[in-house]
């Protein structure tokens, strides 16, 4: 370097720092005089939430479902995302006991997929909300699962996928029960349910028997034995569909048993 | 260029709806013995029957559209099909204007674009006919070719009805409709054949009302607000049959592709796609896919009973060797279909919006102005299905704004 550039180099050195200097004591007089108060409890809240932003709790995000929760509109049970190591914590710093319930996962209400008959072959988007305009859906089965999976496409935690049956399959390790995907859902084949116990009629058809039997290997035909046979007499048909109602049924697996169709199932 | 005439299929399905607008209400019901030309629906307009027999069922049956719609079924009587219009023979200047517009009106007559634009009250000042043919189907330049004088005929009843000082008809260069059309208007001053070179999408109403009426049509309106009606060959041969007393009840279509014998026939209203390939000579090889109308615009049949409508033009075979697979791929922002959309459009923001149902922003961009042509998906590098999504998001909009109208009721 020649000494003619040597003699540059100070000078740019106190012109740079200077500037840095000066822009550094903006920086601090600005975060003192634009100070946003904040409750320390709410940002302690947020770091402890589980930061999906899935949405279960009926909040547009963690950050504000956390505010709810310290200004004691809604219990932290409401996140559904929260595995119960996590709520302990949570418990401890708000000082309350949270009572965990059983986890809750989807249940796709359709056992079809490559058991059910193929109405057309279908070449074109694969998006289920775009394929259930044309001719009702790709399967014979006008109810069921499409399985082109915008519920994979809605999952945040990556726990559904289509599988080789042309079925979501919930990967349980991943579900939060957030329910993303029961809202996604075109056909509403998905519902969300307790991990244990709940007995379902794993069909959404309610067309007549006659082709349902033809199109279908597991699919309800309305023949009423369930109905029959439940003790509790927790089962109506409800246009040619088999429905449960979980507030009588002690999930004594009747109708699973007698169920010629096997479209009844305990979880 | 041969128009053929095919045996009447055994049953006819009949959809009560087919424009675009509501279903019309069945004025018959299971049992009745109806005759041809009888009335069957009514509603925004009207549909008749185009066979004699007996009505088997009223249901939800296929419809071109790809859902299902209620249509009618009819079994048909052996012999006894004919239609017997009225026989009166008169030039179009002696009828009056007022029953010419009602004969027009009660004959049911579609255009192939859905609309109703021959029942349209605006004041119109030039007609344009639009006789070019979409893609591979000739069905107009067979109509010209084999009825110029009746087209001549309809044509100017029709200018007499809505007031129009000029028409216009747009015919393909090279086509043999041209010379022949070219013969028959010689005398009349007021009728101009315009040769046009082959373009795609040649239906759009406000590109040819733009190109040879000289008006631009803005957004939100249509082509009648600015004086100019625009109509089909079809329809143009149907006011004439309407005018000698028989309705909308058959229709030249082009049957195309793998069949044995393709070419121009002309079809009853409601007769199942199947029996009308059957009638052109079969399929030849196995058939994988049925298109109603065009092969870039048209819609692929799930089932081969679905039955010829009002707007059918052109049915479609293909085989496996027609038919592309590929896998599609995300979009890569190349804009080959925004150069290519002939209405300005932007269909790589349309599709990403209506697959992300940001239903709010498709409308912005004016969704509904896309007439389906299938220019983007064709050349669109990605094999999106582009022009389904856009159905989809125009289905989206359709469903907000049914919405919003209950809240405000």
């Amino acid at each position: 370097m020649s000494p003619e550039m040597m003699q540059l180099v100070p000078p740019a050195i106190a012109v740079l720092g200077g500037l840095g200097f000066a822009m550094a004591a903006m920086l601090v007089w600005a975060s003192k005089a634009f100070y946003v108060e904040t409750d320390p409890l709410v940002d302690a809240l947020i770091e402890l939430m589980p930061g999906a932003n899935c949405g279960a709790c009926g909040f547009p995000g963690c950050a504000d479902c956390a505010e709810h929760i310290v200004a004691g509109d809604v219990t932290p049970d409401v996140c559904t995302s929260c595995d119960a190591e996590r709520f302990e914590l949570i418990g401890e710093l708000l000082g309350i006991e949270i009572s965990t319930a059983e986890p809750t996962y989807p249940v796709i209400l359709c056992q079809g997929g490559t058991n059910c008959k193929d109405r057309y072959d279908y070449i074109g988007a694969d998006t289920c909300r775009a394929a259930i305009l044309l001719a009702g859906t790709r399967k014979a089965c006008s109810y069921g699962c499409i399985g082109l999976g915008d519920c994979v496409r809605a999952c945040m935690f990556d726990a559904i996928e289509i599988a080789d049956n042309g079925l979501p399959r919930i990967k349980k390790y991943n579900c939060k029960g957030c329910g993303s995907c029961v809202r996604e859902c075109p056909q509403q084949v998905l519902t969300i349910a307790k991990e244990h116990g709940p007995v379902y009629v794993v069909c959404s058809s309610h067309d007549k028997g006659k082709y349902v039997k033809e199109i279908c290997e597991f699919g309800c035909i309305g023949c009423g034995i369930c109905k029959k046979n439940c003790p509790e007499g927790a089962i109506k048909l409800v246009k040619a569909l088999a429905v449960i109602d979980q507030e009588k049924c002690t999930q004594c697996g009747t109708c699973i048993d007698v169920c010629p169709r096997n479209a009844i199932v305990k979880l | 260029m041969k128009i053929a005439t095919i045996r009447t299929s055994d049953q006819v399905i009949i959809p009560l709806q087919q424009h675009d607008g509501a279903v019309c209400s069945s004025l018959v019901s299971v049992g009745d013995t109806i005759s041809v030309g009888q009335l069957i629906g009514d509603g925004e307009f009207r549909i008749h029957s185009s066979v004699s027999g007996e009505v088997t069922a009223i249901s939800e049956l296929p419809h071109p559209s790809g859902r299902e719609v209620l249509s009618v079924v009819i079994k048909v009587h052996d012999g006894a099909n004919v239609h017997e219009g009225a026989s009166e023979e008169s030039e179009p200047e002696e009828l009056s204007t007022g029953k010419i517009r009602r004969i027009i009106r009660d004959s049911g007559i579609v255009e192939p674009n859905g609309r109703l634009t021959l029942c349209a009250k605006a004041d119109i000042n030039t007609i344009i006919i639009n006789g070019t043919n979409t893609d591979d189907l000739t069905a107009n330049a067979a109509l010209m070719t084999n009825s110029p004088s009746e087209i001549i005929y309809g044509l100017k009843a029709l200018m007499k009805t809505v007031g129009a000082k000029k028409a216009v008809i747009v015919i393909e260069l090279g086509s043999a409709a041209l010379q022949i059309m070219r013969t028959e208007t010689i005398p009349d001053n007021n009728i101009k054949i315009i040769a046009t070179p082959t373009y795609y999408p040649p239906g759009t109403e406000n590109v040819l009302s733009r190109k040879f009426a000289g008006k631009k049509v803005p957004r939100g309106s249509t082509p009648e607000d600015r004086g100019v009606l625009i109509t089909s060959v079809t329809a143009i041969r149907a006011v004439y049959d309407a005018l000698h007393g028989t309705p909308m009840i058959k229709k030249v279509v082009t049957v195309a592709g793998a069949v044995g014998s393709p070419g121009n026939a002309l079809v009853e209203i409601g007769a199942p796609i199947k029996h009308v390939i059957d009638e052109c000579g079969g399929c030849s090889g196995t058939p994988v896919k049925i298109i109603m109308d065009g092969a870039v615009s048209g819609m692929a049949q799930y089932a081969d009973e679905v039955p010829v409508i009002k707007t059918t033009t052109g049915i479609l075979v293909q085989t496996e060797r027609d038919i592309n697979r590929e896998p599609q791929t995300p979009c890569i922002n190349c804009a080959w279909c925004v150069d290519e959309c002939p209405i300005g459009l932007m269909p790589h923001l349309l599709y990403g919006y209506a697959d992300s149902a940001q239903f709010d922003k498709c409308a912005e961009l004016y969704i509904g102005d896309c007439v389906e042509c299938g220019l983007c998906a064709y050349v669109c590098p990605s094999k999106l299905p582009l022009v389904q999504i856009i159905r989809y998001g125009k289905h989206g909009v359709a469903e907000i704004a049914a919405a919003e109208m209950e809240v405000s009721e």
